[in-house]
């Protein structure tokens, strides 16, 4: 279909670092011919911008202060051995090997997967959907996006109080509600311990980070979808597009950068999450909730053994640090070579 | 859906969009919509009953969570006489998280900018490091920073002071501030900042005049998610302050409410909805800004 | 009667409220200017002020009190005072911060059982204030409490908290059955009680009241976790794993399964709510049920007078229970250090203690001999057991002294998750008495070499 080809080429040239919009509908068939936007290729001429550095200062500052020296810090905590406070010397990598061969740490790598990578699928799956849904609810917007922004909004340390009581075994509600609210009760399933069976505590812990983080996907996938302009749709339309093809053709691809980088920042906070178990289970029944942050923090923080906390809280640095490398580069790329 | 029938090159009739077929798509719309607001608000809506019942009620298994038989406030009230809820908490949660985000924003657009339109040496690896300053959790992060805010100290008075958190908040702040902002400056054409340039504005200038109201909805989003990521910080709050007067909303309400193994549900509740009502306030009035900002950058 | 005044609901007093209005009166005037510029004095010339940092206590009374001392003594002393608080379970993180940063408070509640003991390098030797005060007040009910690695004093034994058992005398004499003396009469009382939907409740969890609980239990079949010498791990015996069997066998008759889930107030609640029959707790479960007024289900009596208490049951090795003891040091790096003891020392002394004592209405028990038997303790005849428990009572690291390594076991939850596992079926009695003894001896082993 012309209009579908006409569609991508324009999203080929969105791509590129910058968006030209031209009125005619030929330039942006050429556009597409060359490999970088005009504008670039002008700028490029002038040289480097040096002026650069003087905007990028302040950050560095505030960063090289405040998060690489600590870092550095907790890598030397990581390397070296020694309770708090006192002197340290070097041992090189025995935290690590001596954790390796902590039942419970191995325990705490497969939750931690577990609850992620089940947190993070539900976030996107969901999150598109109620983004498109937002997107298609033209009546009461004020109500329904507010009113879905509500669980990132309100302070977690609170809002996850709210959801032990929920969970609690002697008031939890939803057992009651199981108990005595019709049709429920003819079903006749008996009052769950949430919070007291192993798997199923791993599976309130991220559930409750799901409901926590699905307006953050939400919103952020929304502003993407809006930037989506609607001449594209409707170019596809005039050529018979459904809307599974609208979607599958159109949308995906453009919402991929968006999706990536959504996806990549909440797959760290989450593998970093500390609050919500802390506060349902703190890590329990029988370790089968502690993530690297809290497990980190009893090792750590409340044993004294910081050398061992910080070598639990940054065993998974080198694999983030590959991932965030790699997933950085493909966007990179998808933006530089457009189609 | 009556969309079936494609022929290539034909253009298909609208006939799909009848009136009928318009109302059946919004009632879906909105129908599908309403689980994902009972999801949303459930626990809210939880918190709030429970604010208002008494503490019998509360104690009493038997009876309904989902309702309050008896209405009382004397939660709140417990929370207004008892706690330095309202006259210093939700003061000093409001001083930090504007500060914090206000100046995380003002650095952050500077570099936003920065990774997004300028050449330079470092720019990827600045990149880079923006992302990577997320990989270090706070509850390891904290330990080392204590150390650069008592030597800090030694200058100015800031340890058991929100100024404290000011100066740390950015930390997490800056690198979301930065990746979210350098989307929306993308976005900009580059063309309406080449006529600036050769109009003589700086660079500053025309990040200032040109760029930034185009990306003003990115803007007010990212101070958005900036105030509300603060609002909601507890590990650095409670290292740095013991001070009672100066302490934030979530420490303090721990801190008062939770002794040993006695918790205060019905004033934890009502600190809750208290607590997450500034937010909301906020994020309602700032929304329409918001969304139209965003949808009138997308019909340029 | 009772010992305090007006409790409304144990919880603010007519103190703290008077203190709350003039302070948010005083803040509310000043303004936000005013906030701005008094945090930001001149850094050279801050007055000398003493910092005392501890946890929120339970009765919110007795930190009162404590203020009004450390006010009393600044005036005194001349110098500016100050009293933080902060939540129980957040003190080590705070704690931890202080020692990295070597600054801080002065003076420090040290709240787990052995901050004495690990943070020892960076505490105040204390040896010879306590002696004074063990001197003056009658000799101290426990010797190895305070004590850092080296034996010496780090901090001083201020008070500790006990678990006697809190049962439901009206369901008791429903099965026509008498208070509970030994474990086996609370595991057939347990059984009894359960089929009438009042199950025991013991946590087998992640939380402080299992840890304690359940060194109670291996105690009193003969078990320990480590020998006399605090270094030697000896949970592995024929007695632990009969110490198992039976909480195997408790949870099976007795208990229902959402004690695997419960956190330190899930006990409270089960027995204020009306559903446990007994529970291993100090007296906040008691008074909170009385403050609260809570009722027995479906009925308009009060449920706190059917509440009482009952020595913690005996074992064939005897009775032992665990208590949680606290005390108070000061930080080496503390620029004050000698004023502060001279606080500590104003603080226990016998008339200012026992102020104390008697604000926290019998919930702190004393480490002094002399007021093992305070009237304090006989204000309600659901506090008697105050003055006996003590015999029976042990700091965690038993029969060692509260160790580090002791402390560390105690924080990863070993024995509960332990004793868990058990009871579920994942293991046996003796794989899992095997399992704990393993995980023990790689934390002594560490501690040992670090």
């Amino acid at each position: 279909m012309a209009a579908l080809r006409n569609a991508q080429a324009y999203i080929g040239s969105i791509k590129g670092y910058g968006m030209a919009i031209s009125e005619a509908p030929n330039s942006i068939l050429l556009d597409v011919s060359t490999a970088e936007p005009i504008g670039r290729r002008w700028r490029r001429a002038l040289g480097p911008d040096l002026d650069g550095y003087g905007f990028v200062l302040p950050a560095v500052i505030i960063m090289t202060a405040l998060i690489v020296y600590p870092f550095f810090l907790a890598l030397w905590f990581s390397l070296s051995d020694g309770m708090i406070g006192e002197t340290r010397h070097w041992i090189g990598l025995k935290n690590f090997a001596y954790i390796l061969q902590d039942h419970i740490f191995l325990q705490t790598i497969r939750n931690t997967i577990i609850f992620a990578v089940s947190s993070v699928i539900l976030k996107s799956v969901f999150g598109l959907a109620l983004a498109l849904l937002l997107q298609r609810a033209t009546r009461w917007k004020r109500f329904f996006r507010g009113s879905v922004l509500i669980p990132f909004v309100a302070p977690t340390a609170l809002t996850t109080l709210g959801w032990w009581l929920i969970f609690d075994p002697t008031y939890s509600h939803i057992n009651w509600a199981l108990k005595h609210i019709w049709p429920l009760n003819l079903l006749g399933l008996g009052p769950y311990q949430w919070l007291g069976q192993e798997y199923l505590a791993l599976a309130v812990c991220a559930f409750v980070n799901f409901w926590r983080g699905l307006p953050f996907f939400a919103v952020t996938i929304f502003a993407g979808l809006v930037a989506i302009p609607a001449q594209i749709y409707e170019a596809a339309e005039t050529d018979g597009a459904s809307a599974w093809r609208k979607f599958w053709h159109i949308t995906l691809p453009l919402l991929r950068p968006v999706l990536a980088v959504v996806t990549l920042f909440s797959t760290i906070f989450t593998l970093g999450d500390f609050n919500i178990v802390y506060v349902l289970t703190r890590g329990g029944p029988m370790n089968s909730t502690h993530l690297f942050a809290t497990y980190s923090f009893t090792e750590g923080i409340l044993n004294h053994d910081i050398g061992l906390g910080a070598a639990i809280a940054l065993f998974l640095f080198p694999l983030l640090f590959v991932i965030v490398i790699l997933q950085l580069r493909m966007v990179r790329k998808e933006t530089s070579y457009g189609l | 859906m009556a969309s079936s029938t494609v022929a290539v090159g034909v253009p298909v009739q609208v006939k799909t969009k009848t009136p009928t077929w318009r109302i059946r798509q919004s009632v879906v719309t909105y129908v599908s919509l309403i689980p994902y607001v009972a999801f949303a608000l459930f626990p809210l809506y939880i918190t709030l009953v429970t604010s208002v019942k008494t503490k019998q009620e509360i104690n009493n298994p038997n009876l309904s969570p989902f309702w309050a038989l008896g209405l009382t406030t004397e939660n709140y009230k417990y929370l207004a006489q008892y706690t330095h809820f309202f006259d210093h908490w939700m003061i000093n949660t409001l001083l930090v998280s504007v500060l914090a985000t206000g100046i995380s924003v003002v650095i952050g657009i500077l570099a936003a900018y920065a990774l997004a339109r300028l050449r330079f040496r470092g720019v990827e690896a600045f990149g880079v490091a923006v992302f990577v300053t997320y990989l270090v959790p706070t509850s390891l992060l904290f330990l080392p920073l204590i150390n650069v805010i008592n030597f800090l100290d030694k200058f100015l008075h800031i340890r058991d002071t929100y100024w404290s958190l000011v100066i740390t908040y950015p930390t997490f702040l800056i690198p979301f501030v930065t990746w979210l902002l350098m989307g929306y400056f993308r976005t900009v054409p580059v063309e309406v900042e080449e006529c600036a340039y050769l109009d003589g504005c700086g660079r500053l200038r025309t990040l200032l005049t040109i760029v930034l109201p185009m990306a003003l909805p990115g803007v007010i989003c990212a101070i958005l998610f900036g105030f509300t990521l603060c609002w909601n910080e507890f590990l650095y709050s409670l290292v740095f302050i013991q001070d009672e007067l100066h302490k934030t909303l979530s420490v303090g309400v721990v801190t008062e409410l939770i002794r040993g193994d006695i918790y205060f549900w019905g004033a934890l509740m009502a600190a809750c909805i208290m607590g997450s009502l500034p937010i909301i306030v906020l994020y309602a009035f700032f929304m329409d800004y918001y969304v139209s900002g965003l949808t009138a950058g997308a019909i340029k | 009667m009772e010992a305090s005044s007006s409790p409304k609901d144990g919880l603010g007093e007519t103190a703290l409220s008077r203190r709350t209005f003039l302070r948010s009166s005083l803040a509310a005037s000043a303004g936000l200017t005013g906030i701005l510029l008094t945090n930001t004095p001149p850094a050279f010339a801050q007055e000398r002020e003493l910092k005392l940092l501890t946890f929120a206590h339970f009765v919110p009374a007795s930190d009162d009190e404590l203020r009004r001392q450390l006010e009393e003594f600044g005036k005194q002393a001349g110098v500016k005072v100050r009293m933080d608080q902060v939540a129980h379970l957040q003190l080590p993180a705070v704690l931890a911060s202080e020692v990295q940063g070597q600054k801080g408070h002065d003076i420090i509640g040290l709240s787990r059982f052995a901050m004495p003991n690990l943070y020892a390098k960076q505490l105040v030797k204390l040896d010879d204030l306590v002696e004074k005060i063990s001197r003056e007040a009658g000799g101290l009910v426990n010797k190895e409490v305070g004590k850092g690695s080296d034996g010496q004093y780090r901090g001083i034994p201020w008070f500790y908290v006990s678990f006697p058992i809190a049962v439901r005398t009206d369901l008791l004499a429903e099965i026509g059955e008498e208070l509970p003396d030994t474990w086996e009469d609370v595991r057939r009382i347990g059984q009894k009680l359960k089929k009438t939907g009042h199950p025991l409740g013991i946590a087998y969890s992640h939380c402080e009241d299992s840890n304690h609980t359940l060194r109670g239990i291996i105690w009193s079949f003969g078990g320990k976790e480590v020998a006399k010498d605090g270094k030697t791990v000896a949970i592995n015996s024929k007695e632990t794993v009969e110490a198992y069997k039976f909480m195997k066998a408790l949870y099976e008759d007795a208990m229902d399964a959402d004690i695997m889930a419960w956190d330190d107030r899930n006990n409270n609640v089960c027995l204020n709510s009306g559903k446990c029959s007994m529970i291993f707790n100090p007296i906040s479960a008691y008074i909170s049920a009385r403050n609260d007024k809570a009722l027995i289900p479906g009925t308009e009596k009060p449920i706190h007078l059917v509440i009482n208490h009952v020595l913690p049951p005996k074992g064939p090795a005897g009775r032992h229970m665990s208590a949680s003891p606290t005390s108070v040091g000061i930080w080496e790096f503390s620029p004050m250090k000698d004023l502060a003891k001279e606080f500590l020392a104003y603080h226990f002394k016998k008339e200012n203690y026992e102020k104390h004592l008697m604000a926290s209405e019998g919930y702190n028990q004393s480490f002094l001999g002399d007021f093992t038997f305070h009237p304090v303790y006989a204000t309600s005849l659901k506090y008697y057991f105050h003055p006996y428990i003590a015999s029976f009572s042990h700091a965690p690291g038993w029969p060692g002294s509260p160790t580090a390594a002791a402390e560390v076991v105690w924080d990863k939850f070993i024995i509960p998750d332990t004793v868990a596992a058990c009871a579920t079926g994942k293991q046996t009695a003796e794989q899992a008495v095997q399992a704990a003894e393993q995980e023990m001896k790689r934390v002594y082993q560490r501690l040992a070499e670090g």
